[in-house]
């Protein structure tokens, strides 16, 4: 859970746990979301979520995050050139 | 031919305005207690400004946040009904379970709160899980994934009969060995903008009332229209063998479903086909009308609604309706749509169990003309045997069910 102290993070593990089919015990950066019970579905509504709670827009080219540290370092890439 | 089987209930759940089965729920009918209230102030305000709403008990882990309220409410009713049937802890048993919803308009929220993005607020996209939320199936559907049942899964739509048709065909699916185990019910939650101004448009609503609890005033003269209302409820029923062979409690037995359709008019209610669901759901129980104790009526508190009820009550029931307690929940809980029927067949069971006659709440001027009694000085002790459960649909669907104690043959 260390991971997931900052203001950001916190609120990101809000959205992230909505997705989850069961409640996510050891999260880590290197969490895939496969991993976690992510499928296609959850996936893309996750990132819409996120885009819509912070009012940010991913790339829509590119690699798709395969982790939970991809996604958490996009948003925080996105939140810095806001 | 196959061999049938009795059906009966094991446990109940429900989620109202006025609290849960298990929990406060029936205390507050029998109290008359209404959760009639103001709704909050919404931007812009819908035309209608008050409703039975929910304000506590509706599960609030984040899984459960996730879905349309409907679904929320399903959910969490489905839970409590497996958890008093002893089903929450096993999972083994509850694979087979099949689920059989009835919901009016599904989750409008969902859908609701996508043309306000789309229209209002004109943003350029919604969410991508729009369209599985907003689905009809979408709250069995969940219910099915939440707690393991792989059982046959049906939703049924006809309007405010929707769970009692529901519970109806579960019974009949369980009677002719399809299934042994169901989880059968309804849910409900249509306090959007939308659909309060398209009920405002009907003029079938009542005004409010001082004091705004006192707005749903069914079988009283003075009854001016239905109050909405939100909330879910779900029953377990089984095969008396099923329930038997694993120790279950059992509340009562299902013994008549009757079903018809009136195909006179979208709206308006008609005595005849009302008649008929009467009728048969009493030839199914092999019951006279004078076996019934206490009939949960569909009452909204229209008045023609009320009239054309309490004219079929006196066509089937004749002399013995003097004698027979005729109630109406739903000044308490508000109209329930397509979960009316699962939560007043909810509240009928548990005052078979209790002894108690749930009062008709609001009725401050008894209309002497419906020829009903219709319980308005309160909540009456009783011994109660057979006790009924009306739903009169809009679209004409009239759904019946029959409940009584386990006779032991």
């Amino acid at each position: 859970m260390v991971y997931f102290m900052s203001d950001i993070e916190a609120q990101l593990y809000q959205l992230l746990i909505k997705e989850l089919p069961t409640a996510p015990e050891g999260l880590t950066r290197e969490s895939t979301l496969e991993s976690i019970g992510m499928d296609s579905l959850s996936t893309i509504e996750f990132m819409f979520q996120i885009e819509d709670h912070f009012g940010i827009r991913f790339d829509q080219t590119g690699t798709p995050p395969k982790t939970l540290g991809d996604v958490f370092d996009e948003v925080h890439a996105k939140l810095e050139h806001a | 031919m196959p061999e049938m089987h009795r059906v009966v209930v094991t446990g109940f759940g429900a989620i109202t305005a006025v609290g849960t089965w298990p929990g406060t729920l029936f205390e507050q009918v029998c109290a008359g207690h209404s959760g009639i209230r103001p709704l909050e102030h919404q931007c812009p305000m819908p035309p209608i400004t008050m409703a039975a709403v929910i304000e506590s008990g509706i599960d609030n882990d984040p899984k459960t946040a996730a879905h349309d309220r409907a679904t929320q409410l399903a959910l969490t009713a489905a839970r409590l009904a497996l958890a008093e049937a002893g089903l929450l802890d096993d999972a083994a048993l509850r694979t087979e379970i099949g689920v059989y919803v009835g919901t009016g308009a599904g989750p409008s929220n969902t859908m609701d709160q996508s043309y306000r993005r789309l229209y209002a607020e004109q943003r350029d996209r919604v969410a991508p899980m729009t369209l599985p939320r907003s689905i009809h199936n979408a709250p069995a559907s969940e219910v099915a994934i939440r707690f393991g049942l792989h059982g046959t899964n049906n939703t049924y739509s006809i309007a405010c009969a929707s769970s009692a048709a529901a519970i109806g065909e579960a019974m009949r699916a369980i009677r002719h060995g399809y299934s042994r185990r169901i989880l059968a019910g309804g849910t409900e939650s249509l306090l959007t903008f939308g659909v309060l101004h398209a009920w405002h448009a009907l003029r079938a609503h009542a005004a409010p009332a001082e004091p705004i609890s006192a707005s749903c005033r069914p079988f009283s003269a003075d009854r001016d229209g239905l109050v909405m209302g939100e909330g879910s409820g779900f029953l377990i029923l089984e095969s008396l063998e099923s329930a038997k062979a694993r120790g279950a409690p059992i509340w009562a037995e299902l013994v008549g479903y009757g079903a018809s359709c009136d195909a006179t008019h979208i709206t308006h209610p008609d005595a005849a086909g009302q008649i008929v669901a009467i009728k048969m759901a009493l030839s199914e129980a092999g019951l006279n009308p004078f076996d019934i104790d206490y009939v949960n009526a569909h009452g909204t508190g229209t008045p023609a609604g009320d009239a054309v009820e309490a004219a079929s009550l006196s066509a089937v029931f004749g002399s013995h309706l003097a004698k027979l307690p005729v109630s109406s929940t739903k000044a308490v809980h508000g109209h329930l749509m397509g979960a009316g029927g699962a939560v007043e067949l909810i509240l009928s069971l548990a005052a078979l169990n209790q002894g108690v006659i749930p009062p008709t709440a609001n009725c401050r001027v008894p209309d002497l003309a419906l020829g009903l009694d219709m319980v308005p000085e309160g909540a009456r002790s009783a011994h109660l045997n057979t006790v009924m459960s009306s739903s009169f649909a809009f679209g004409g669907s009239n759904a019946v069910l029959i409940a009584q104690r386990l006779k032991v043959n």
